[in-house]
């Protein structure tokens, strides 16, 4: 057996987008590899059998392909292609299997969706202010240029959200522009002006009316998104009690229109708007909030882990979180439709059957399929049997006493052998987050083939077990700082293997905010790696992308900005004495670059006798360990691992 | 006549690094812009003709003669050249070792001693262009110049004749080396003057009345010392005698002498390479280019029993650089106040041309002479003063620019500034104020503690007052501010604090210090440990910072910066912009961003600069020029 290590990461195949034929006898998902010279992920739709069978390349024509969607009769599949400068949507004849290309967009499309009578509705990207022919595409002169000009150009604003972690700083000057795609002729029909975002169209079973979010005051005044709906009289907002929240279509069902909204306390709630324009919750998801850990490059970082689908009865079908398990809810029925495994996604169900992608603690998630009303489940895809002949561990559970309090436990993946061990503790990030058991959870194996065992836990604060344990405070105050310690105490009484003189802590965003809140509390922790830190309020202010969110309105700023100079964790700083490695990307706007920066400079020149080092990424952002270059990755884990082992392994004694 | 605007920019010429052959040749180097990019050239000037000596090259700095002027020596694109005037020939002086570029070549003996260096850094596989991460273990990791994280070289100085020989390898910068007629050679390590033996070993350091500034030390005729300029203890740049003999002069100390040239005087902010001393005719005699006050000038300094003696020379106009003295008079770059620097031979008390214009364009554009302000300060402890530019066929009623220097070490002169008179051409009169805080008044005046705790806001106000007062035809009520770097954090500081002014523009400034303490280059500064609480220090710091005032801010603002600055972080721009948004979303508040822009926005690619300078005027015109008028 092998020993695994950060380089095997490049073996890894994601599945994702699980969509099944329209007869249900084909099941289809993205496959991605890592390039090894880029470094990014190339995906590629395949097809693949229920109930089992070989897996094949879907298209012949393209290599590069993913958002796989069947239109509403079932004729068409499109997707995405990324082959060219720029994405495009292409259309597949499902009994043919005939290719073409449906869009020819300047700017390449940002998203579609099928719309009523075989019609695409489709997102195209648009430049402000250019005059060019949004429908011509660029020739590979003109693709420079501008590729040259996003990147050196001077980037001018007069808003206040001009910049996003999502969008690697400054937003671009484009917008996405909803048109009306013939299937049939390729004919285009623009639906909105091209002055303000759109996204997530939808179109009601007839045709008349197209709903989409949007943001009509450009952003201006919060990243909050409008619902409107474009029928007979034009468009016109759709005027809710909830805030609605662009994290699903809309739908149109006999018993009136759902949308997703927020009730009070920020919970994100589908309601139903009757035609008499009453609303009640139509999906109630309390008690069930939760996302995926951060680390599995989620992009539903919102409180669903993957977008609700619809079955042919009109019924919703919602994968949420709960007790930090993934679990398929059927409205109605509040039934866990699978068990076992993580959740990560699944596919609109088709007939008896629905598929779902499913990883393991030591497996990277695989397509499986089950069906109704057996329960039978069958995995479709091996994409990484490769790791059958790597050695690999199994986390345990440790529970730790909390006095009055909820139990949530914890887990330890200790290293082979029974010998001492130093160990490492991860905190998640968020704070809204949470670990799950059956998460894969890469980094800790290869730690663990290094020697080390390795720690976690959701401590108070955390996602995934209700709104009571969840609160912000205790996330930022003296519980989540009890609860970690503690976990790794009572990690220290059940395992006498772990050396309770060599623990060392990491973590990435709120993680690396509570990997420095707990050095600088004690000295318990002899190594730590702080991931893309938030660390000190007074400066993220107005420089990462949490300030929009968190800073608009003041009313008396300077007492606002003295609160923020006051709550750096930073006051600390005399009693840090444990080294610390920084690791920030050079374009976070979520947390700023210069908080690693400050964090570094801060121990340089207060604690220099703190072994102290800084590496940053070039070109990454916040998602760096999530959707980051494959080589950066790679490097990024391999420097914690060095750290560790050169401050818990090296200076034994 | 035509009017200046921005664009002229990339018609302008530049002389800079002045020196002086035997014969009165002499060579100088033309810094011009091609394109995006600036272009630097040696040129030869032979009896009023002029040679470019090595046209191709693209980035040419250094020149200095050997051989009472037989040979011109000189760096092109990392390559150190020697040109042989008798021949008309050039050659590459020398072989560098693999991979090392030039940084600086001095003549000594038959070949020439050179600065060169390698760069060290982690390559990616072959075939990837992966961009590798950046890694930091020691305080001050940023610098301006590389746009991000200091580069890491190996640096070597080398004496090339017929073959390269290593004399020393470095970790760390070697600079300014000057050959002693003994074969030793004198250097600026990173933090002092050194003396390597000529036989090889170890590198002596030299104690030093002050700490070096990067300026080329001048031997004198003796060998027996070398002058050279430094700063001791405050802002303001001094010239001090540096001995070779190894020995202590107590003869120096200040209470014997006056070892630095006068308390007042200012050397004027530096070009790269450039001659700040410059040797005199005869024996212990020098020429010093240094701004007193307002006022860039001339001094003859002379060494007379241990003590160093000056005398101003009298000058029609400002001088910028001194190449050596001629039996027919002193060479100098100096020009009228309405044109860059030319090569010109003070001669009875005027310049007179030794070339055609560099600039000949400029004869056609209209351009306007300063005016010297004086007032008093608020609490009547300093002489203030500020040039004052107006339009040369001025309105009834002129709109008025406040415009604060950079630094706050440095001043305004009355030299050529073409982005002033670009200002002056749109209609404007011009204030430059050279409040307290401004160097070439002495230490006291520079002392930075005046910049920052709003007493140079104030001096401002009291120069603002001064201009209305003396010329009526300032509009008073149609004043904007502006400035880059320090200039820009007294903008926006003014723009938080005062009603004055219509409309503000925020130049790559400092508008929350906790930026500079924790993100620039220069960050970590001891201020920080002087606290011995970190919330006290936080909330001190940000009192002190425009960022503070944003509440208070009532005019438009353009805020401007480079994305690459590392002396004041580009943080600054995003968090005060942020602030002006957040607490004024009516207000007209505008930011951008030069992406490929460090500190230095007028070093990088000239479109950027343009861009800053268009914008930043067409503000002003729109709510300074044009404004609607106040409300009252």
């Amino acid at each position: 057996m092998n020993r695994l290590c950060e380089e095997d990461l490049r073996k890894v195949v994601w599945v994702s987008e699980p969509v099944l034929s329209p007869d249900g006898e084909t099941a289809l998902y993205v496959r991605a590899v890592s390039d090894y010279r880029t470094g990014k992920n190339i995906p590629a739709l395949m097809a693949v059998p229920v109930p089992g069978g070989t897996p094949r390349r879907l298209c012949r024509r393209t290599s590069r392909q993913d958002a796989p969607a069947f239109s509403r009769d079932g004729r068409r599949l499109a997707y995405l292609v990324h082959d060219g400068p720029v994405p495009q949507v292409w259309v597949m004849d499902w009994a043919t299997g005939e290719e073409r290309q449906a869009t020819r967009f300047r700017w390449g499309a940002a998203g579609f969706a099928w719309g009523a009578g075989g019609a695409l509705l489709a997102l195209m990207r648009q430049e402000r202010d250019s005059g060019e022919d949004p429908l011509t595409e660029m020739t590979e002169e003109e693709l420079s240029a501008y590729r040259h000009r996003l990147a050196h150009a001077p980037r001018v604003t007069e808003k206040l959200m001009y910049k996003l972690d999502e969008a690697h700083g400054f937003l671009e000057n484009a917008v996405s522009r909803l048109c009306l795609v013939d299937a049939d002729d390729l004919s285009v029909r623009f639906l909105t002006d091209g002055r303000f975002d759109c996204a997530l169209p939808y179109s009601s079973p007839d045709g008349r009316r197209i709903y989409y979010f949007t943001y009509p005051n450009d952003r201006e005044k919060a990243l909050r998104p409008e619902l409107y709906c474009l029928g007979d009289g034009g468009a016109f907002p759709v005027r809710t009690d909830h805030p609605a929240r662009p994290v699903i279509p809309v739908r149109e069902t006999a018993r009136g229109l759902v949308f997703a909204g927020e009730d009070g306390d920020g919970k994100l709630i589908l309601y139903l708007r009757a035609g008499n324009g009453e609303e009640e919750p139509f999906c109630g998801m309390d008690g069930t909030e939760g996302v995926a850990p951060a680390f599995l490059g989620n992009e539903w970082n919102g409180r669903l882990t993957a977008p609700v689908k619809w079955d042919g009865r009109d019924s919703a079908w919602v994968l949420t979180a709960k007790d930090e398990c993934a679990v398929l809810t059927v409205p109605g029925l509040h039934m866990n439709a699978v068990q076992g495994g993580f959740l990560q996604d699944f596919s609109a169900p088709v007939r008896d059957r629905v598929l779902f992608i499913r990883s393991t603690f030591r497996r990277p998630a695989e397509l499986w399929v089950r069906t109704f009303p057996d329960g039978k489940e069958t995995q479709l895809t091996h994409e990484n049997d490769w790791l059958d002949e790597f050695l690999t561990g199994a986390p345990e559970r440790v529970s730790f006493f909390r006095e009055g309090g909820f139990d949530p436990g914890g887990w330890v993946l200790l290293p082979e052998g029974d010998g001492p061990c130093p160990a490492v503790l991860y905190v998640h990030g968020g704070p809204e987050c949470f670990y799950a058991p059956d998460i894969f959870f890469f980094e800790t194996q290869t730690l663990r083939a290094a020697g080390f065992a390795v720690l976690w836990c959701n401590p108070r604060g955390s996602a995934g077990h209700g709104p009571d344990y969840r609160k912000e405070e205790y996330a930022f105050g003296q519980e989540a700082v009890d609860d970690l310690n503690g976990f790794v105490s009572a990690c220290l009484k059940r395992f006498s293997r772990i050396d309770p003189d060599r623990v060392g802590v990491t973590g990435g965003s709120y993680g690396g905010y509570m990997t420095n809140k707990l050095t600088l509390l004690s000295g318990r922790y002899r190594a730590a790696a702080a991931q893309r830190t938030w660390i000190n309020p007074a400066t993220s202010y107005g420089t990462g992308d949490m300030g929009f969110l968190s800073g608009s309105g003041q009313s008396d700023f300077e007492a606002y900005l003295l609160r923020r100079a006051r709550g750096s964790i930073l006051r600390d700083i005399q009693n840090l004495n444990t080294p610390t490695l920084i690791l920030h990307g050079e374009e976070d706007v979520r947390c700023g670059a210069e908080q690693g920066d400050q964090l570094f400079t801060v121990i340089r020149a207060l604690r220099p006798q703190v072994p102290c080092r800084l590496v940053i990424f070039p070109k990454e952002n916040h998602d760096l360990t999530r959707t980051g270059l494959m080589h950066n990755r790679i490097r990024h884990m391999t420097e914690i691992r060095r750290w560790m082992e050169k401050y818990l392994k090296e200076m034994d004694g | 006549m035509n009017r200046l605007c921005p664009e002229d920019y990339q018609r302008l010429a530049r002389l800079s690094s002045l020196c002086m052959a035997e014969d009165g040749a002499f060579a100088c180097v033309r810094y011009f812009h091609d394109g995006e990019d600036w272009r630097s050239r040696v040129l030869l000037i032979e009896n009023g003709r002029e040679t470019e000596v090595l046209p191709e090259g693209l980035r040419q700095t250094g020149p200095s003669f050997s051989e009472g002027g037989r040979r011109l020596w000189f760096i092109s694109d990392g390559k150190p050249f020697v040109f042989d005037r008798a021949s008309r020939s050039v050659r590459e002086a020398g072989c560098l070792p693999e991979g090392f570029e030039a940084v600086e070549a001095v003549p000594a003996g038959a070949g020439c001693l050179t600065v060169c260096r390698r760069e060290i850094r982690e390559l990616p596989p072959e075939g990837c262009d992966w961009e590798m991460p950046l890694v930091a273990e020691e305080l001050h990791y940023r610098l301006d110049a590389d746009h991000g994280f200091k580069k890491k070289y190996v640096w070597r100085l080398c004496l090339l004749e017929r073959t390269c020989r290593i004399l020393l390898e470095r970790g760390t910068p070697i600079r300014v080396p000057v050959p002693l007629p003994d074969g030793r050679v004198l250097y600026l390590s990173e933090s002092s003057f050194c003396l390597l033996p000529g036989e090889g070993g170890e590198p002596v350091p030299l104690s030093a009345p002050f700490s070096p500034a990067g300026f080329r030390p001048v031997l004198s005729l003796d060998g027996r010392y070398a002058l050279a300029a430094g700063h001791r203890g405050g802002m303001e740049l001094r010239v001090c005698r540096l001995w070779l003999d190894g020995e202590e002069h107590p003869e120096d100390q200040e209470e014997n002498a006056p070892a630095g040239l006068s308390d007042g005087l200012y050397m004027d902010l530096p070009p790269d390479q450039r001659t700040l001393i410059a040797p005199g005719a005869g024996a212990d005699s020098y020429l010093v280019c240094a701004a007193d006050g307002h006022v860039p000038g001339l001094w003859r300094l002379t060494v007379r029993d241990h003590r160093l003696c000056y005398e101003q020379i009298p000058v029609p106009g400002p001088v910028t650089e001194a190449g050596g003295e001629t039996e027919n008079g002193l060479l100098l770059l100096a020009g009228p106040e309405t044109c860059p620097s030319e090569p010109v031979l003070l001669a009875g008390g005027a310049f007179c041309p030794l070339t055609a214009s560099h600039n000949q364009w400029l004869s056609d554009a209209e351009t306007a002479a300063p005016v010297l302000l004086r007032a008093p300060s608020l609490d009547g402890r300093a002489e203030l003063s500020a040039w004052l530019l107006r339009p040369p066929r001025p309105a009834e009623k002129v709109p008025l620019l406040v415009w604060v220097h950079g630094g706050p070490s440095g001043c305004w002169t009355n030299g050529f500034n073409l982005e002033v008179q670009a200002a002056v051409s749109l209609g404007f009169a011009v204030l430059l104020p050279n409040p307290r805080g401004s160097t070439g008044w002495g230490d006291g005046y520079a002392d930075p503690a005046h910049a920052f705790d709003g007493g140079a806001a104030q001096d401002i106000l009291m120069l603002l007052d001064a201009a209305l007062r003396a010329y009526p035809c300032l509009d008073g009520d149609r004043a904007g501010v502006l400035g880059g770097s320090y200039g820009g954090f007294m903008a926006a500081f003014l723009a938080g604090h005062t009603a004055r002014f219509r409309a503000a523009a925020v130049i790559k400034g400092v508008t929350n210090w906790l930026f500079i303490h924790f993100n620039s280059s220069q960050g970590g500064q001891p201020i920080l440990e002087e606290y011995r609480d970190f919330q006290d220090f936080q909330v001190d710091t940000l009192r002190n910072s425009p960022v503070f005032s944003a509440g208070q801010v009532r005019i438009p603002v353009l805020v401007i910066h480079g994305e690459k600055d590392q002396q004041v972080p580009v943080e600054n721009a995003h968090q005060y912009y942020t602030a002006l948004k957040d607490c004024h979303p009516d207000l007209p508040v505008k930011l951008l961003l030069l992406p490929d822009c460090c500190h230095a926005i007028s070093r990088d690619r000239l479109s950027d600069y343009l861009t800053a300078q268009k914008e930043t005027l067409s503000w002003m015109v729109r709510y300074v020029r044009d404004g609607k008028p106040r409300k009252r």
